[in-house]
């Protein structure tokens, strides 16, 4: 019996009753206009309860009033906003059938009540907790893990919320505006250039050395393998300052670079790279190392048995089943590496790269000047990142992997 | 075809004691034995995956200890499932051959040829090669290794990975390989079924070292120590001293065996298949009462435990439809013949 009203009388006594009532609320509330919402919200949720009624047990249809006069007394007496419960009411009784969804109008009202300052950030997390928790709740030996992931979940959420804030802090035009600022195109420019040079030369030197470091076994690997971790755990100002000490002008190996070949590494984009290099390696070495162990030496003892020389058993074999980790290693290293900013505030100021003009706007003109560049950066980065993800999956394997029938 | 020669090392937990393996052209040699005994090991060294430090390995006259896997021209099948999952079936086929200047029409004619030989020709158009079956997919396996024109073919397991009707289908693919092409194969397994069915010859190895080399007929009918008589699957393994008359001496019974019986202390197997129950045991050269001691309904055969005066037996029946199973604790003739009493010496596993 869906969408049956249980009885038009009830309906109607309950009607005369709620007019009753509101006629009394005057002489507390006297506000016609809103009494009058308040009337009509009240009476669609009580004729939305008699439909229920027929079809719905007992104890849903108690649920429904508690619901309900949770939602009031949230609203009505706790916010003293009774006209959000205009908005909100009629939507929960009409509701009310699929809970799912119920429970995204829940954190959307609850949201706005008692969080009115950071309502649309709330709503994004708490929305994107409740969408896996809703999955998960009917397998009950998950509990627990739900309960950790919920739990976990804060941090992800602490971490987001900054960016989320940030994200609706400027209007689009004022992105525009300083999206299209000379010198900011210019160091987003230099920020892209700089870090994809140094993708391209970690990826040279780095798949080579995870290679080798999957495949042999000597004494003192523990060792090395541990030391490809070590800028990870290095300051970046301190890695700044290391680069700067070897290479700068006062070092000899800098002398050399700018005798002969004009280089010089201080305030110039070789420094930039090679700060970018030395604190993005290890991303890629250790997701090419991990592919590389994972894959065994098994295929590559078929290959050179069939013939091919180690060479072509790296190119023809090693290189293309290894392609999607390499491709998400080389994704991080250039994440990375376009985000590199201590370093290279010690070692090139200038040229500008985004994350340094960023810092050089801020602390020239302050927040204000600052937060549409970062915005920028921020949804360029994100952008760039989530093409490259799904590159992953797709182009790599095209790009590397079908070899052509001989 | 084939020698190995005093092969010895030590790799990890892995090692060879002084393995001497000579393989006929043609020879289809299975080499079984319990896992850790060394067998892909020995396999590698010959495919050259391994160094080799002590020993010599060679391919008729050409030694090939120091040569490069590259080098040696063997199709190699290892353990885990090893189609290049990037690459088309032909593709994997024809992968080997342009490394042995085989390109063109002839590539093209090889390729063909070995999905002719492996019956490939319903999956040879698939390109991605992880829509595979097991059993297909290590018949690709098997026709890029013999696309190369292999001196020999070296197997690990080439059954292993694989469900019970891939396995019958692979198997079926190797008869059918060593019976047309006449090429030497070496074949790793632990399973001394596989062995039966497919070699002609039989290494058995353990913790390194040979226990013995022989006919299938030879390792099944005859094994030479007491290790290889349990590893492929001799029930009644009997010890028995030899007496001056010829007979052997277990304790409580006497066997009539119609093998030749070296002096001393001994070991009598008799194949649980051969052993007769009821009134025609009466007749038979060994004969003697014996108590049911349990019943196990194995699908086709029942396996009957019994006790006679001296050592446990088990008895293999096979079920037929009138056949009246024996019941526990029942009192029953037992018989075999003296032709199917084996004996060795050796010492208890």
């Amino acid at each position: 019996m869906r969408g049956q009203l249980l009885s038009p009388k009830l309906l109607v006594i309950g009607l005369l009753v709620l007019a009753a009532i509101h006629a009394a609320a005057w002489a507390i509330y006297p506000d016609p206009g809103t009494l009058a919402v308040m009337f009509c919200v009240n009476g669609f949720v009580w004729a939305m309860g008699l439909i229920y009624a027929g079809s719905m047990p007992a104890m849903r249809l108690v649920w429904y009033a508690v619901g309900y006069g949770i939602l009031f007394g949230v609203m009505v007496v706790g916010a003293q906003a009774p006209l959000l419960l205009g908005i909100f009411g009629p939507l929960y009784a009409a509701l009310y059938r699929t809970p799912k969804i119920l429970g995204y109008l829940l954190i959307l009202a609850f949201s706005v009540v008692f969080i009115p300052a950071y309502w649309f950030q709330t709503v994004v997390l708490v929305s994107a907790l409740y969408a896996v928790v809703v999955q998960i709740l009917p397998q009950r030996h998950q509990h627990f893990a739900v309960g950790a992931f919920a739990f976990g979940f804060i941090l992800l959420a602490g971490v987001l919320m900054p960016l989320l804030y940030l994200a609706l802090q400027s209007s689009p035009q004022t992105l525009w505006v300083s999206a299209t600022r000379e010198d900011f195109v210019e160091a987003l420019a230099n920020s892209f250039l700089t870090s994809t040079i140094s993708t391209l030369i970690v990826l040279l030197f780095g798949v080579p050395l995870a290679y080798g470091m999957a495949r042999l076994q000597f004494r003192g690997k523990e060792i090395i393998n541990s030391l490809i971790d070590l800028p990870i755990l290095i300051p970046q100002s301190v890695a700044g300052i290391a680069i700067l000490v070897l290479l700068g002008p006062k070092a000899p190996a800098g002398q050399f670079l700018l005798e002969h070949f004009g280089l010089e590494v201080s305030g110039s984009y070789l420094g930039i790279i090679a700060a970018q290099i030395f604190v993005s390696s290890p991303f890629l070495i250790r997701s090419a190392m991990n592919a590389f162990e994972e894959m065994g030496p098994g295929l590559e003892n078929v290959s050179r048995s069939l013939g091919a020389p180690p060479l072509s058993t790296f190119t023809r074999v090693v290189l293309p089943l290894g392609s999607g980790a390499i491709f998400s290693g080389a994704i991080l290293t250039w994440a990375r590496a376009i985000s590199e900013t201590g370093a290279l505030m010690v070692l090139a100021y200038r040229p500008f790269t985004v994350p340094v003009y960023s810092f050089d706007v801020f602390t020239q003109y302050g927040l204000d000047e600052a937060r549409p560049a970062s915005i920028v950066l921020l949804i360029v980065c994100l952008w760039a990142f989530i093409v490259l993800r799904w590159m992953r999956s797709s182009v790599a394997r095209g790009f590397f992997g079908r070899e052509a029938v001989s | 075809m084939i020698r190995v020669e005093n092969l010895s090392g030590r790799w990890g937990d892995f090692s060879l004691k002084n393995i001497t393996l000579s393989l006929e052209p043609g020879e289809y040699r299975a080499i079984i034995g319990p896992c850790g005994a060394g067998k892909s090991l020995l396999l590698q060294c010959v495919a050259g995956l391994h160094p080799t430090h002590r020993g010599r390995i060679f391919v008729g006259d050409e030694e090939i200890t120091r040569l490069l896997p590259e080098r040696r021209t063997f199709g190699y099948v290892p353990q885990e499932p090893s189609v290049f999952p990037h690459m088309s079936v032909r593709a994997n086929i024809a992968f080997g051959l342009r490394y042995h200047r085989v390109r063109g029409e002839e590539a093209r004619e090889r390729v063909e040829d070995a999905i002719d030989l492996l019956h490939l020709r319903p999956i040879a158009d698939r390109t991605d090669p992880t829509s595979l079956s097991g059993g297909e997919a290590q018949k690709v396996v098997l026709a890029r290794a013999l696309a190369i024109h292999p001196r020999a073919l070296l197997l690990d397991e080439p059954l292993g990975s694989l469900d019970y009707q891939s396995r019958i289908e692979v198997s079926e693919a190797l008869t059918e390989i060593s019976d047309e092409l006449d090429i030497t194969v070496l074949h790793i397994t632990h399973d001394y079924h596989e062995a039966a069915k497919l070699a002609d010859t039989v290494t058995v190895m353990r913790d390194g070292a040979v226990m013995q080399v022989g006919s299938v007929e030879d390792i099944f009918w005859r094994p030479a120590n007491h290790f290889v008589a349990e590893f492929v699957g001799v029930d009644n393994i009997i010890p028995v001293r030899s007496s001056s008359n010829g007979t052997l001496e277990a304790e409580g019974l006497t066997l009539h065996a119609s093998c030749p019986v070296p002096r001393g202390d001994l070991w009598a197997t008799v194949r649980p298949r051969d052993i007769v129950l009821g009134e025609a045991a009466a007749a038979m050269a060994n004969s003697f009462p014996a108590t049911v001691r349990q019943v196990v309904d194995e699908g086709f055969v029942l396996r009957i435990v019994l006790q006679s005066p001296g050592p446990q037996l088990v008895a293999s029946l096979p079920k037929r439809a009138a056949l009246v199973p024996p019941r526990v604790g029942e009192e029953i003739t037992v018989g075999f013949s003296a032709e199917s009493v084996h004996c060795f010496a050796g010492e208890e596993d």
